[in-house]
Order: C-alpha cells, then structure tokens, then sequence
C-alpha cells in the first residue's frame, strides 16, 4: 500500500531511539539506504500520477470531483512519505548531535570518526554533517566560554577529590596537569577536574 | 504607651553601614568599571546601571544566575539572554582563575621557606577551586539547556518577525545567534541532499505550514508548570511601588491573573506554589515577580 515503506522506515527509527533510551548510550544504526531510496521512487511515482490526473482534467475541460478527489489523495501520500522520511533524518542527526556533544572536545578531536565505530554506518552526508557540527561546537567552546567547559560533565561536581581506577589504558597520558602514569587496575586520589575528560573518554572509573 | 521607634532604629543602622556600603562598594567598583575585556557597549551599559544603582554584588549576580538557569530550564519557551549579568559572570570567572593560580604559585615559592604553613593554608585554595567548579557547572548547564532549546526551535526561531515585542539579538547571546545560524545550514544541507532534493519542488519547504501538518515546531505555552510568587522583582525592592499587587479581605497580597480558556480569575498570594500554565504567568516570570521550580 501507499506508505508502507515509510512506515517500516519509521518503525526502525523508533526502535533505534528506544534502544538508545535504553542502553544510555548513542548507538547509531545502519543507514537504511534501500527504504529511503525506494520511498523516493514512490514519492516520485505518486507525482507522474498527479501530473496525468492534472492533464487529464484539463483535457476534458470539466470540474469532475472524483479526479479532484484522486488529485487530492495523492498529494497526500506524497506529503505523507515526505513527513516520515524527513523524521528518520532528523532522528539520525539529533543521534550524530548528541554523539558530537558527549564525545567530543576530550583530547582527541580528530580522532572522532575512529572512536566511533559505527561510521560505517553513516551515510557520507551524514559523515559530513557530523564533522561540520563537531567544527560548530569547537567554535562554540572558543571566545568567551573558553573557561567554561561547555562540553564538561553535566553532573554537579561534589567532591573536591575522587577516587577512580584506571579502567583500560596503559601509558602516560594526561600532561595538563602533571603526568599522571596510566596502568592498568591502579588506582588514583585525584582532583574531579583534572580526572574529567579521562572518565569521559572511558580511560578510568570513578569510584 | 507604646511607642514604635522602628524607624528611627533603622536610621540609626543605616549610618552605620553606610561606611561598610561604600567600603564594599569599592571594591566592587573594581570588579564592575574594570570591564575592558568585555567590550565597550557592555561597558557603557554597565556604567550607566552602576550610575542609576549600586553595582550589584557578586552574591546577588549569583543568586540571579541561579534564578535565570532555573527558569530556562523549566520553561517551554527560550528567555531573553542576560548579557549584563553573563558578561560580569564569566568575566569573573576568568580573574577567579587567574587568581588561583597566582596563589597556587605563591605556595611554591613558599614551599621552599617553610613547608609547613603552606600545607596549613591550603584549605582556602581548595575552597576556592571548588566554588569555581560550581560556578562554572551552573553556566555549563544554563548555556548547554538554552543550546537545546535553540536546536528545538531553530525554525521557528528563523519564522520570529520583528514584530515580536523581543528581537532575536536581545533574545539570544551572539554566540548562540551564530550556532542557529550554522546548525541550521549544515541541517538544512543535510536534509536537502538526502531527501528534499529528490522531492517534487512544492514539496521542498522546510517550514511549510500550509500542509496537513505544521512544520514549524513552536513552544508550547499552554504546558504547565510549577511557579513560586516571590513578590515585586524577587522581594528586593519595596513592594508598595507595584501597582499590580493587590491585598485581599484577609490582608494578604497577591497577584490578580486572569485565565483565558476557562474564564477565571486566580488570587496567585506572595509566597505561594501554584501549577499554572505558562501562558497565565509569562508576564509575572519575565517581570521577575514569580520564578519557576
């Protein structure tokens, strides 16, 4: 029937974003490059036939509201089908959004696309538009929110000093504020702030 | 008899403190007309507050802070950015942490005199570095709710004419103003060339409101929410001056509201928690008589 494919690609993005509420995490899944293109073709086949009706009605030269009533469902559905695929999109970009924001902004910008995982399953023009959105923020965070961390962590800080445990790393790696020498199961009494981003990136666990 | 001396007490406190006003209002004199980094309008603008009034206090810029960042995050629509009150705080922010670290090369030096007073006095350092940490976390989240709610209402914010009684330059800071401005591209770019592109060319708006369904996402106003009265402009100022208290049989004050869809008119009392629909309290939330919780 008229929009059957929009529904089934409606259908995925519902289930992508209860998988997402779920798991507390931003998953990505594959594009669905076959039901939008297919939808596409729908739409585009939807609109020949509006077009013969169109021509028809004016060949016969009279106000016949049966073909007016045709003229009308189809536009309709194209409508319908616009709607549906216009809302997979931007689930998929308000997804990449959230990605951007949480992931980013830690030490290694670039590193983005690698850390992620599921670029495969980007569409190029979503790959895209991820990186100009991660260029967005990191122009936002500049000027004057340089002292505020706009990409920090969301939680309200407690404690001036935490306990955590080096999760996976091995190796030197923080240098902002002294070398902190990274090994695998140690453990750390450090200040919230310099631990931050490390717990973010998924380096260490706090305790 | 009794005689009531209140006043004449009052008068008597105020001579005293008068001292210690202009005392700290020196020292805010720095902090508030030391604004160069911040631009000369901001400047002017300040200049010309401080000259009307006392320049606020860190404390009361705090408190506001915590007000602002309560409201945007309770309110379906987006407040007017406070430029004043963001440009002091963040200004504030940059010479605290300065500050800190001035000190904290202090103890350095320190150190390698006497070792033990500078372990002694670390306690205040530590202080300090916290109540920054918290300043900062308020500001993150009062920046990143309003950076959603930009997201949320990036086309209606674009459809905003300037009829509306707030220009979208008051509306938003000019970091936000360029964040809608690029997000939008990049999205509407995003879309154009997966779908729109591919769509018959009366179906490609964005923001076609003439379809089935509005595209245009604007806030809900009519959605409720929790709202204390807090009385004329946070109970600073003398409520005698507002002329839209009134005071009923029981001597207690309160605002006249008038609800539009059910024809009733609601006594909303001074110190009073209602769940209102934002629409009926917008007025008394912008006039900074009632704050969302």
């Amino acid at each position: 029937m008229y929009g059957d494919l929009v529904n089934k690609l409606v259908l995925e993005a519902k289930r992508a974003q209860q998988l997402n509420e779920s798991s507390k995490s931003e998953h990505l899944p594959m594009y669905q490059d076959d039901l939008v293109r297919n939808t596409l073709r729908e739409i585009e086949q939807l609109k020949r036939d509006a077009e013969l009706l169109k021509s028809q009605q004016e060949l016969n030269q009279v106000e016949d509201k049966v073909a007016r009533c045709q003229h009308f469902v189809t536009l309709l559905c194209m409508e319908r089908n616009k709607r549906g695929l216009l809302a997979y999109q931007k689930l998929r970009s308000d997804t990449l959004d959230a990605m951007a924001w949480n992931k980013h902004g830690l030490d290694s910008v670039t590193a983005l696309a690698a850390g992620e995982g599921a670029d495969a399953s980007l569409s190029h023009q979503e790959e895209e538009y991820l990186k100009d959105y991660t260029q967005i923020i990191a122009d936002m965070k500049s000027g004057e929110f340089t002292d505020i961390d706009l990409s920090g962590s969301l939680t309200p800080p407690s404690d001036v000093f935490i306990d955590v445990r080096v999760l996976k790393d091995a190796g030197e790696i923080q240098t902002e504020y002294g070398v902190f020498n990274l090994i695998k199961d140690s453990q750390f009494f450090a200040r919230q702030a310099d631990v931050e981003r490390l717990i973010q990136q998924g380096f260490l666990q706090r305790l | 008899m009794d005689i009531d001396i209140d006043d004449i007490l009052a008068e008597l406190d105020r001579d005293t403190t008068a001292v210690d006003q202009t005392l700290t209002s020196q020292g805010n004199d720095t902090t508030v007309v030391g604004s160069d980094a911040v631009g000369d309008l901001v400047a002017k603008q300040q200049a010309a507050a401080a000259q009307t009034a006392a320049p606020p206090s860190p404390v009361q810029d705090f408190n506001d802070l915590l007000v602002a960042w309560r409201n945007e995050r309770m309110c379906p629509e987006i407040l007017a950015y406070p430029h004043l009150l963001m440009a002091r705080t963040l200004r504030r922010v940059q010479q605290q942490m300065e500050h800190i670290e001035c000190v904290s090369m202090g103890f350095y030096e320190d150190e390698t005199r006497d070792a033990a007073s500078a372990v002694a006095n670390k306690l205040p350092l530590l202080c300090m570095e916290a109540d920054l940490e918290r300043l900062k976390f308020v500001v993150r989240s009062y920046i990143r709710c309003r950076l959603s709610k930009v997201d949320k209402f990036s086309l209606y914010l674009r459809q905003l004419d300037t009829q509306q009684p707030v220009p979208l330059t008051e509306l938003l800071s000019s970091k936000e103003l360029e964040y809608h401005e690029r997000h939008f591209t990049i999205l509407l770019k995003l879309l154009n060339s997966t779908i729109l592109k591919h769509m018959p060319p009366e179906l490609q708006a964005i923001d076609d409101n003439e379809g089935s369904v509005p595209m245009v996402e604007g806030p809900d106003l009519a959605s409720f929410v929790f709202v204390r009265v807090t009385g004329p402009d946070l109970g600073r100022s003398a409520p005698d001056t507002d002329p839209t208290l009134e005071i009923n049989d029981e001597g207690v004050r309160f605002y006249p509201v008038y609800i539009q869809e059910l024809r009733e008119e609601v006594e909303l009392t001074v110190d009073g928690i209602y769940v209102m629909r934002y629409n009926v309290v917008q007025e008394l939330v912008q006039a900074r008589k009632a704050i969302l919780i």
